[in-house]
């Protein structure tokens, strides 16, 4: 018996439940760090540079470069009907990378090292971060 | 850790028959390959004193190993289940070697084996698929595991030019090297061109710079140098091993043209007392052809940014200057899920015996493995040589 995919949504836990909030809001929370203002992405408990665990939740200016992408012509599952789609790394301005949709672009526009910035796509009751080109 | 070159050998090594086995659970092949090198180790079931085994991602359990001992009949000193992906064959075998060395055992089996092409139900393969990557990060995204590699294909294209061609010069050579492999799963010879026709999965990797789905399973026998030289084969000796761990998530990665294979390359090379002009033959962990590319460059097989000319060179082919995957690899020999790695070693022994015939790199007597888990998570890399290189 083959079951109706479905697309998976995030499941807040304690430490990400901020980010998924915000995601909510419109706006893209990330964690940085007291004790040497580094930026960290996924939500943690320590500083990925110094290990401090005095880490608080800022705005993210939401604005990026694409490290990386791929147009997927073959996808699984749910997400069979949506091929051709964008997935990218996006470098945010901060420093964390993030996967991630790039929407609303033709795929000849797309490159390594273009600026994006971020916009939220709803998914049932929750918002991805997805990218567009600026 | 250097104290340990040249301390241990594999003495046996025994691959089952891959491809499609609709005769067998991931269980029935581990079994068939325990059985397998222990003969070709001139042992005994009763013999092993330690099973290491990797676990089923068909028929998962909580106790793999001491599953797989039970139904060898055989009570071991010591069981143990790896879980480092393809990267699992070098973190088994550099535990083997220190098992034996520290005298907790007198011998080691490592036997890993899955039945992924006829095991698998469609759901379960689709949320397989669907598991890889961070469940609230990645996984909403929808990325294929194709697509997890493309990105990393991408980046070495932007970085380095290199060319989808190239890519494909990759899975030519595999192919081309499984075709004078009596049981590969796939023998057929393919051109650049068939590569660049087959079906764009993501871009830009096609339908063949993607490995196979395959059942099947192998296993080493080891001990300790000393016990090795009773044993009827050549004895194979472990001269280094190394490991390198950047990161579990590709988003994640520092780097995507450039990996953990640079430490675990460092590390073993240093071990062993060896460089890359020392290896005569080389299994590359090859889940996609890009990723061949890399490891080239991280362990010092061509500068870095090179690799593309380098296999379009012929330098991986038989004959070539570093022949890579003589039996075909997860590309063209098989790929069990996490057993795969272990035909890149099993080879490795063969052609160090010599035992390969037409495919058999003249000479050889040192011999490389990298091998890696996730995407690009977890790189382990071994140097074997005969005898002669102690």
């Amino acid at each position: 018996m083959t079951s109706s995919p479905q697309k998976p949504v995030p499941v807040p836990t304690p430490d990400t439940k901020e980010f998924w909030d915000g995601c909510s809001q419109g706006i893209l929370r990330i964690q940085k760090c007291e004790d040497c203002s580094s930026h960290v992405f996924f939500p943690t408990l320590v500083c990925q540079e110094c290990h401090s665990d005095r880490l608080t939740w800022v705005s993210s200016s939401g604005l990026g470069e694409i490290k990386t992408f791929t147009v997927v012509h073959r996808a699984v599952g749910a997400f069979a009907p949506d091929a051709p789609y964008t997935i990218a790394i996006v470098a945010l301005d901060e420093g964390p990378q993030l996967m991630t949709y790039i929407v609303d672009q033709k795929e000849s526009d797309l490159a390594i090292g273009k600026r994006v910035a971020v916009a939220f796509e709803r998914r049932l009751d929750s918002y991805l971060p997805v990218f567009k080109l600026v | 850790m250097d104290k340990l070159r040249g301390t241990t050998a594999i003495v046996g090594a025994f691959d089952t028959e891959v491809g499609k086995r609709p005769d067998a659970t991931s269980t029935h092949l581990c079994l068939e390959a325990v059985k397998g090198a222990v003969e070709d180790a001139g042992m005994k079931i009763s013999d092993v004193e330690g099973l290491i085994t990797c676990n089923s991602q068909v028929t998962p359990v909580t106790y793999h190993a001491e599953l797989i001992a039970e139904a060898l009949g055989i009570e071991p000193k010591m069981c143990l289940s790896v879980s480092t992906g393809g990267g699992t064959t070098v973190a088994t075998v550099a535990h083997a070697a220190a098992s034996i060395s520290t005298g907790m055992c007198k011998n080691v089996v490592i036997v890993k084996g899955d039945n992924l092409a006829t095991g698998f139900t469609k759901d379960q393969a689709l949320a397989s698929m669907a598991s890889v990557g961070h469940p609230q990060f990645e996984q909403p995204y929808g990325a294929p595991v194709p697509a997890f590699y493309a990105l990393i294909a991408q980046a070495h294209m932007h970085a380095y030019g290199t060319t989808s061609e190239q890519m494909a010069r990759v899975a030519v050579s595999a192919h081309y090297h499984a075709s004078l492999h009596p049981g590969a799963h796939k023998r057929e010879v393919l051109t650049v061109d068939d590569v660049l026709s087959s079906k764009m999965i993501a871009d830009p990797l096609h339908l063949y710079d993607c490995s196979l789905v395959s059942d099947g399973g192998a296993a080493l026998v080891m001990t300790s140098a000393d016990a090795a030289k009773d044993r009827p084969k050549k004895p194979i000796y472990l001269l280094g091993f190394g490991e390198g761990h950047r990161n579990e998530h590709i988003s994640q990665a520092r780097s995507f043209t450039e990996s953990g294979a640079v430490e675990s390359g460092e590390s073993a090379f240093k071990m062993s007392k060896m460089t890359p002009e020392d290896v005569d033959v080389a299994s590359l962990y090859d889940c996609f052809t890009p990723v061949v590319l890399i490891e080239l460059e991280d362990l010092g097989f061509c500068p870095k940014g090179e690799s593309g000319p380098f296999v379009e060179d012929g330098s991986i082919d038989l004959g070539g200057k570093i022949p890579v995957n003589t039996h075909g690899g997860l590309l063209s020999h098989c790929h069990p899920g996490n057993p795969g790695s272990m035909f890149h070693v099993t080879e490795l022994v063969k052609q160090l015996r010599n035992e390969c015939g037409e495919r058999q790199v003249k000479g050889a007597s040192v011999g490389l493995a990298h091998l890696q888990g996730g995407i690009l998570s977890s790189h382990g890399t071994l140097l074997l040589g005969g005898e002669e290189t102690i």
